[in-house]
């Protein structure tokens, strides 16, 4: 019974079609069987003929019904029009079996109890309002072939030696048997039909239960993965700090050892040594972006609030930074507003912003490429861009890479040198200041970050629309 | 005297290599990177590359020792490289599968004796 269930609930409607046929070549063999058996064994006590006419139709509907069931299938028709198609086959099995009944004794014949069977198959295949509907055809089709042959409309075929013959005729009888058969097929029906709704509801229930568990497991290996990924990156990052922290310090004691073990030559040794101090500042400064970058995390306010002049600052970093750009055949563009005002916030602070933002320019942007950048107002805020020609970021790591210690892959291809800080620390800093940080980028083509603070006119912060952002970075 | 080539994206460690080698009687050119280094070598023919593995990309001190390996005129140029690599995460970066094509190592920060020595015995 499991197995049956298994087939006829789960399955798809076109499956429990097929279980049917395949059901229906199983009986068809069997009361041929029976019949050739019974035949043999008692005489010939039945017409055989009409039997086989019988057999030979159920078979030629059974054909009909597997391929039209199969070519509908397969044409993706509606679960519906599926579902026709198996209420026709059981009426067409209720309606064989009431004519082998009537040829095979009628009344007489204790196999009408397979009335009861074929309505159980229906209700497990089909809806219980089907299951109430087979019930009512198969006590009409009985009651119908009992007064029938009761009123000698048509023949009874008279099972000689089994029953009395002329019991079909017995007024009482043919109503105890109406009786009996109509209750128990609706009983059945009934009981069925119930069995087989719970039966469904439970499966969809586990089904629903068991979609719900997969989710939940993708997610938590989702989660798992950026876990795992954090963790990576503060191990990464650990490293990377740990290796630009050496290698001045390393520097700096090759001289000195060169100083101890007598290897600089007099009128070297004051340019040495200034190299050697030099050297330390840069750890100086590398050890107090560090420290900035945990102070931005622990989300100081900016409580000292100080005005300077983004322009001017923005020249000088352009100053400092001629060098590099000389050194790797930049083009360079400067767009800067005349007569902007002072913006609100720290100057050392604004010199960052544009020192990270134009030397990641440099960095990632190969021998000969453009680093364009504009500073003016966008309604009450300065806004500064910062555009290059350069190796892009990939849309998957945009969202990422404002993230402490990440670093994209083609980045650390490109540069070597990179903490994986300089982004988050810009963005603390727009940030605690009430401006916005955005970039926009395509792969190979290059970058546009674009940013904003508040300037001395105003407080309040409009933020960046989208249209215009977009005009500004073509 | 001999001249020799220092490829190091570190300018402090040029300067103090060096000075090293200037107090030996050498003559030393450098190069920020490695594509420099390889017109360098070409420009000034030295007869040694002290030659850092990692500089602005991980790889890039392999890939000069490589080009020179291929080029008839300058594969027998002795190199010399050297790292800190074996302490960092770039170890796992650096290919264990095939010829490096160099002379010998030397790691930072550098020992002066020690260097002088190792450039001494392979310029002999």
């Amino acid at each position: 019974m499991s197995a049956l269930a298994d087939v006829a609930i789960s399955g798809p409607i076109g499956g429990r079609a097929q279980w049917l046929s395949g059901l229906r070549w199983l009986v068809l063999t069997l009361i041929g069987l029976a019949i050739l058996l019974g035949n043999r064994l008692m005489g010939t006590l039945l017409p055989t003929r009409p039997i086989w006419a019988v057999l030979a139709g159920v078979l030629l509907y059974n054909v009909l019904f597997w391929w039209l069931t199969d070519r509908l299938a397969r044409r993706g028709v509606s679960h519906r029009r599926l579902a026709g198609l198996l209420r026709m086959q059981i009426i067409a099995d209720l309606i064989a079996l009431t004519l082998l009944l009537h040829f095979s004794g009628g009344m007489e014949n204790p196999f009408s109890l397979y009335y009861l069977l074929l309505i159980v198959i229906g209700s497990i295949l089909l809806t219980r309002r089907d299951s109430y509907l087979f019930a009512l055809i198969a006590s009409f089709l009985w009651a119908g072939l009992l007064l029938a042959e009761g009123t000698g409309i048509v023949p009874h075929y008279n099972l000689a030696g089994f029953r009395l013959p002329i019991r079909h005729q017995e007024w009482n009888h043919i109503i105890a048997q109406i009786v009996v058969l109509t209750s128990a097929a609706f009983f059945v029906s009934y009981l069925s039909s119930t069995l087989i709704h719970r039966l469904r509801q439970n499966e969809r229930e586990l089904y629903e239960t068991n979609l719900a568990c997969e989710l939940r497991a993708e997610e938590l290996a989702e989660l798992n993965e950026r876990l795992q990924n954090v963790d990576h990156s503060r191990i990464m990052f650990i490293r990377l700090v740990t290796h630009e922290l050496r290698a001045p310090v390393a520097a700096i004691q090759s001289y000195l050892r060169l100083i101890l073990e007598g290897y600089v030559p007099a009128e070297r040794m004051e340019e040495i040594v200034t190299k050697a101090e030099q050297r330390a500042s840069d750890q100086l400064a590398l050890i107090s972006d560090l420290l900035d970058l945990a102070r931005l995390r622990e989300g100081q306010p900016a409580d000292d609030v100080e005005l300077c002049d983004a322009a001017a600052i923005l020249e000088d970093v352009l100053d400092l930074m001629q060098a590099r750009i000389e050194n790797r055949q930049l083009e360079k563009h400067v767009q800067i507003e005349p007569e902007l005002p002072l913006a609100r916030a720290r100057a050392e602070h604004v010199k960052q912003i544009w020192i990270n933002l134009i030397s990641n320019a440099i960095k990632y942007t190969p021998r000969g490429g453009k680093v364009c950048v504009t500073l003016g107002m966008h309604h009450d805020m300065l806004r500064g861009i910062v555009r290059d020609t350069g190796i892009g970021i990939a849309p998957e790591d945009q969202e990422r890479i404002f993230e402490e210690f990440f670093r994209t892959e083609r980045a650390k291809g490109t540069a070597r040198q990179g903490t994986g800080l300089g982004l988050s620390i810009v963005k603390g800093l727009v940030e605690r200041y009430g401006g916005e940080i955005r970039v926009e980028s395509v792969l190979d083509q290059g970058t546009t970050f674009t940013f904003t603070l508040p300037t001395i006119s105003e407080d309040h912060a409009e933020p960046l629309t989208a249209s215009e952002h977009t005009a500004s970075a073509v | 005297m001999a001249k020799i080539l220092i490829v190091d994206d570190d300018p402090d460690f040029c300067e103090a290599t060096r000075v090293v080698l200037e107090s030996a009687g050498y003559q030393v050119v450098t190069a920020p990177d490695g594509d420099t280094g390889l017109r360098r070598v070409n420009e000034e023919q030295p007869d040694l590359v002290i030659l850092d593995i990692i500089m602005e990309t991980v790889l890039e001190g392999l890939h000069v020792s490589r080009e020179m390996a291929n080029d008839p005129t300058k594969s027998q140029i002795p190199i010399l490289m050297v790292t800190s690599i074996a302490n960092t995460d770039y170890a796992a970066l650096f290919p264990t599968d095939e010829y490096i094509h160099i002379s010998g190592f030397v790691s930072k920060p550098i020992s002066p004796a020690n260097l002088l020595n190792r450039v001494a015995a392979l310029l002999r």
